[in-house]
């Protein structure tokens, strides 16, 4: 029974080692989508290209799927698996402030750090303002303290909020899914900007 | 049909799927049926309270007391070293911080009924390091609050459970004796105790 | 059918999966707490002299080993608690309309088999219980205050 870490006796290395393989894998989904591209990404944003929603929210809700699929199963422990606690304050600024940096530099921590993989001078820089801003916020955490843990609300989940049962949730996520796909390809074809293309 | 069409039918059929099934956030026992029945009934899922009186005299900080009664019946008395659970908030608690160690939790109520359900409900989640003891507080007070030496002659062995049991009754009568302000301040420093030895950071 | 191919292929198997999963019996429900719900307001417990109140005549579970059977108010089988979950054990016990009793001399045992059950899916499920209630503490404490321990 699942989450395989959870198991008594699982060696701390092999966890190390199943997250260095799944960020790999990370990194391989990432490149051939084709986010080491600022172009694309910063797509997102101008409309001309929606591939970034696409990838992520199939990510997400395939992993929604499956993993209530195999709680069902008795093979996972979903009490188990961390839920992300939620802080409103701190989600909006952070929030805020990540868009910002995503839509001037064109990439967000993830590609970035893949695009610098193959050898992007930009994404190096943007690599290290990320880091630059990692440090200034660890050192002037006793100021932003109050911020950064303002309204929190704990590990919530908008099913529960909702009052709906997880398996009825993820099918309205899909739908949702659905709906904003088909407005993303109308957007494409709305703002589109053949002059911006991939090719270097 | 291509990759996408295909994602999407893939996707909207399992949502529909799963909007059928009756998944609660709740949590609900994950052992199998009879694997939990052989364990249980298993002796060596039981504590005497004499073996739970020489725990409680030994210190033993292996073993970790956890009481079912209400939050009133625990401040009036209670097994020195046991932690409070009452039984009708166990199920809304997460138990995964109480009973998850390496430490083994020994589950008591006044009687059998509550520890024998929380042992169920522990066990069938997992936590395989819980116990019961056998016959709860009226056994113990049976056994080891009233305990009397009677006869001329004693075995080495009755020795030394009447050592035991006076040992324990003295320390029981001594913590619970103490008025409430110091009681919770002894329990304190005990939880901070327990909290130093298993690491964690409070 | 050939272009459906793929996702058949991945949505059937599911389902089939699923089916079995929510057709077995023998295994425990989901959300504990609501299968235990009668043991928290001792609803669960049922005396000698209430037997009778029942709607239907119940089926009294003896759960030692090869017990004398009591003057009879319903049914009453002899299932010593180890061979419970056996096939032909869970179809007497599924077959039963009316509640079912438990009966044992030890309330250990009594209090475990039903949590187990009741976590099974079983409702109507009691405990026989003689009239001094088991979780009533039967002394009373004496405190010492002479005595000051130190901390």
């Amino acid at each position: 029974m699942g989450p395989i870490t959870s198991l008594p006796g699982f060696p701390a290395w092999l966890d190390l080692l199943i997250a260095f393989i799944i960020g790999i894998g990370f990194g391989f989904a990432l490149e051939q989508a084709g986010f080491s591209s600022s172009r694309k990404l910063a797509g997102m944003f101008y409309g001309y290209d929606t591939t970034v929603i696409k990838v992520f929210f199939t990510a997400a809700i395939v992993a929604l799927v499956g993993s209530q699929f195999l709680s069902y199963l008795g093979l996972l422990n979903l009490n188990l698996v961390f839920v992300n606690e939620y802080y409103v304050t701190a989600s909006i600024v952070g929030g805020v402030i990540m868009g910002a940096g995503f839509i001037m530099g064109g990439f967000c921590p993830g590609t970035g750090v893949s695009a610098l993989s193959i050898g992007k001078i930009d994404a190096l820089f943007y690599v290290l303002g990320g880091l630059t801003g990692a440090f200034l916020f660890a050192e002037t955490y006793p100021l932003i303290q109050p911020l950064a843990n303002g309204a929190y609300r704990g590990p919530v989940k908008i099913n529960e909020v909702l009052g709906l049962s997880p398996g009825l949730f993820t099918l309205l996520m899909i739908a949702a899914a659905v709906v904003m796909f088909w407005l993303a390809e109308l957007a494409e074809k709305k703002f589109a900007r053949p002059d911006i293309t991939d090719k270097i | 049909m291509n990759t996408r069409q295909n994602l999407s039918a893939i996707l909207v059929l399992l949502g529909i799927i799963l909007a059928f099934l009756p998944l609660s956030g709740k949590y609900s026992l994950r052992e199998k049926p009879d694997k939990l029945l052989s364990e249980v009934l298993d002796e060596k899922t039981c504590f005497t309270a004499d073996q739970v009186a020489r725990f409680v005299v030994t210190e033993d900080s292996t073993v970790q007391l956890i009481d079912l009664r209400s939050a009133e019946e625990f401040k009036r008395f209670s097994i020195p070293g046991a932690i409070n659970i009452p039984y009708n908030e166990l199920m809304a608690l997460d138990l995964e911080s109480y009973l998850n160690r390496d430490v083994r939790s020994i589950f008591y109520s006044n009687g059998d009924y509550q520890s024998g359900y929380a042992l169920i409900i522990a066990r069938g989640l997992g936590y395989k390091n819980c116990f019961v003891m056998k016959g709860g507080l009226n056994e113990w007070y049976n056994l080891v609050m009233n305990s009397r030496f009677s006869g001329e002659t004693i075995t080495a062995r009755e020795n030394a459970l009447f050592e035991t049991r006076t040992k324990a009754r003295r320390m029981f009568t001594e913590l619970n004796s103490m008025p409430d302000s110091l009681k919770a301040r002894y329990r304190e420093s005990k939880e901070i105790e327990r909290k130093k030895l298993d690491g964690g950071c409070e | 059918m050939k272009r459906y191919s793929i996702v058949l292929a991945l949505v059937i198997p599911l389902l089939v999966m699923v089916l079995i999963k929510s057709f077995t019996t023998g295994h425990f429900r989901s959300d504990a707490s609501k299968w235990a719900e009668s043991s928290i307001n001792q609803t669960n417990l049922i005396m000698q002299e209430q037997l009778k109140s029942l709607e239907e005549k119940p089926l009294m579970v003896i759960l030692d080993e090869g017990k004398a059977i009591p003057d009879e108010v319903g049914e009453t089988v002899n299932i010593p608690a180890r061979t419970l979950l056996e096939k032909d054990n869970q179809k007497k016990l599924r077959a039963h309309t009316g509640s079912i009793v438990l009966v044992s001399a030890d309330p250990a045992i009594s209090a475990k088999i039903w949590m187990l059950l009741s976590q099974m899916g079983y409702k109507k499920l009691y405990i026989l219980t003689d009239s001094t209630d088991n979780e009533v503490l039967k002394y009373k404490f004496r405190p010492d205050t002479g005595t000051v321990p130190e901390l």
